[in-house]
């Protein structure tokens, strides 16, 4: 009897660990590639297309992540005045929010595991924005439309293409750096789904780097403001009276 | 904006600021880079107007010494309304405002000059008007002999401050306030106007961008190079186009060009934005 229990114990054990082992010993995920790692922000930069891709164990589904660091963010709210006027009438504050926030899903997020197993995993805009009251809670809608007007939120279902070759299930999709996007570090999450848990599969990281004359611009500009500005004037006095002397009229006299 | 510059004596501010910022590039740098490049563009302008013999030199120092008083007392203004949270609104309404004011003025006093018929009595034929007997009766009288006029210098000290002032709120070099307030207040030839203008703006600008490059880090020096590369060339292809209107016609033509801009700002007050979140410090 005794050794039935424990065969029992032994097998329920087991049952409740398989499907760990099974995530983990079974099609084990590939790296997580991102091209390119680092983006080199220069004269001419004008936003970046990173490709993404990794391989992910078979029957999983899989959200890839690009996000910065969340900092404070202070905003203006834009309100109507006297029925006609559209003027700002107050704050908005929200205590945490990433500068920039991708997502690239092989099907709706909500679709993938519950909203509290969402929430823990930074996953979804709700999730990663921290109102720091009632009213910012309100404007929230608000920050994700100004956000994805300039292109640093995106939420972009269906933007990982899964596809099956001889070594496996392989996932790849693009994320679009706008030419706005600030100079940094940014984290590369892969996150697989199986019976809507969520995995750790992969991570990286993308650099975004001034390089070149930009760099130098802004070292100037930051660091030695006044010797920047009238640099700066003294080129444009310069360039617009050799302009002035190139064009001379030869004609005299006032009119 | 060369092109403006060189015809009208304007800097171009009114116009490239906003131009720039409907780009997506941030107001606070559009306006700072904005004025490197008007340093440019005026220069390029003054100097082709000088030779012409189109400045007056002591009407321009005058209000340039006066309008960078005004500026000082303009930054303060808008220190103690960002303070409030409505400067950019406050910027806004000034904007619409003044562009509306002078530009409508400009139209219609241009197109009866145009058409050789006069809504205002001709100077001469009746009694002076308030403000002709107000600045008649003010002390120290000069003569500016480029500008062929005799007038107290009390008149171009007071609206070189006030230019300055609204200059330092709106984030421009001031030339198309400028302007206007040579014509009508200070009866200057139309083609004297746009040099003596481009050398205040000059001025005005230099001191801007050092201000803002120093103070605030706004001044993008990459993109000021882009834009006066076409602006230098354009003053001067303004000026000799300038040199072929009629005055009435160069005023008409500026009429037109304060009115589209300010429509267009006045749409930004009555239409409602595209999200109900802006970033703080932008127009």
């Amino acid at each position: 009897m005794r050794a039935r229990t424990a065969r029992m114990a032994v097998l329920l054990v087991a049952a409740g660990l398989l499907p760990g082992l099974a995530a983990r010993v079974a099609d084990p995920p590939g790296p997580l590639l991102v091209d390119p790692s680092r983006v080199r922000v220069g004269f001419f930069f004008n936003g970046a297309t990173l490709s993404v891709s990794a391989r992910i164990p078979d029957g999983y589904q899989a959200v890839v992540r690009l996000s910065s660091g969340a900092e404070r963010l202070e905003l203006k709210e834009k309100g109507r005045v006297g029925g006609v006027l559209w003027m700002s009438v107050g704050d908005v504050v929200f205590d945490e929010a990433p500068v920039l926030y991708q997502l690239l899903t092989t099907a709706p997020l909500d679709t993938l595991a519950p909203a509290v197993l969402l929430d823990e995993w930074k996953l979804g805009y709700a999730a990663v924005i921290v109102p720091a009251d009632g009213a910012a809670t309100r404007m929230l809608p608000e920050l994700v439309k100004l956000k994805e007007r300039g292109g640093l939120y995106v939420d972009h279902e269906g933007g990982l293409r899964v596809s099956r070759d001889g070594d496996g299930v392989r996932v790849d999709g693009r994320f679009v750096l706008p030419a706005s996007v600030r100079p940094g570090e940014y984290a590369v999450d892969l996150i697989g789904f199986s019976a809507e848990r969520p995995f750790r599969l992969g991570s990286t990281t993308v650099v975004v780097e001034r390089v070149g004359t930009v760099r130098m611009m802004w070292s100037l500009a930051m660091e030695h403001g006044l010797f920047y500005g009238s640099t700066a004037v003294v080129v444009a006095l310069v360039t617009g009276l050799l302009t002035g002397l190139l064009f001379q009229s030869k004609r005299h006299g006032a009119h | 904006m060369g092109l403006l510059s060189g015809l009208f004596g304007v800097g171009g501010g009114f116009l490239m600021t906003p131009l720039l910022i409907m780009l997506g590039i941030p107001a606070t740098i559009a306006a700072a880079s904005d004025s490197n490049q008007i340093v440019a563009a005026s220069a390029s302008g003054c100097y082709a107007h000088f030779r012409e013999g189109n400045v007056d030199l002591k009407m321009g120092l005058l209000m340039l010494v006066s309008g960078l008083v005004g500026g000082t007392v303009g930054v303060r203004l808008i220190q103690v309304l960002r303070g409030l949270g409505e400067a950019n609104f406050v910027i806004t309404v000034v904007y619409v405002v003044m562009l509306g004011g002078i530009g409508s003025y400009m139209f219609f006093e241009s197109l009866s000059g145009l058409r050789r018929r006069t809504y205002a009595r001709a100077v001469g034929r009746s009694r002076p008007s308030i403000y002709r007997r107000i600045v008649e009766a003010l002390p120290l009288k000069m003569h500016f002999p480029r500008s062929k006029v005799t007038i107290s210098a009390v008149m171009p000290i007071l609206l070189g401050l006030l230019v300055g002032v609204l200059a330092a709120i709106m984030g421009v070099g001031g030339g198309f306030i400028m302007v206007p307030v040579m014509i009508y207040l200070l009866r200057m030839p139309m083609h004297v106007v746009v040099g003596t203008s481009l050398f205040q703006v000059l001025f005005t600008c230099v001191n801007v961008t050092v201000l803002q490059a120093s103070m605030n880090h706004t001044v993008d020096f990459l993109l000021a190079l882009l834009l006066l590369a076409g602006s230098v060339v354009g003053a001067q292809i303004g000026v000799r186009l300038g040199k072929r209107l009629h005055g009435e016609q160069l005023k008409i033509l500026m009429a037109v060009v304060v009115l589209l801009v300010m429509a267009k700002m006045l749409l930004g007050l009555l239409v409602e934005p595209a999200a109900l979140l802006d970033y703080k410090g932008e127009l």
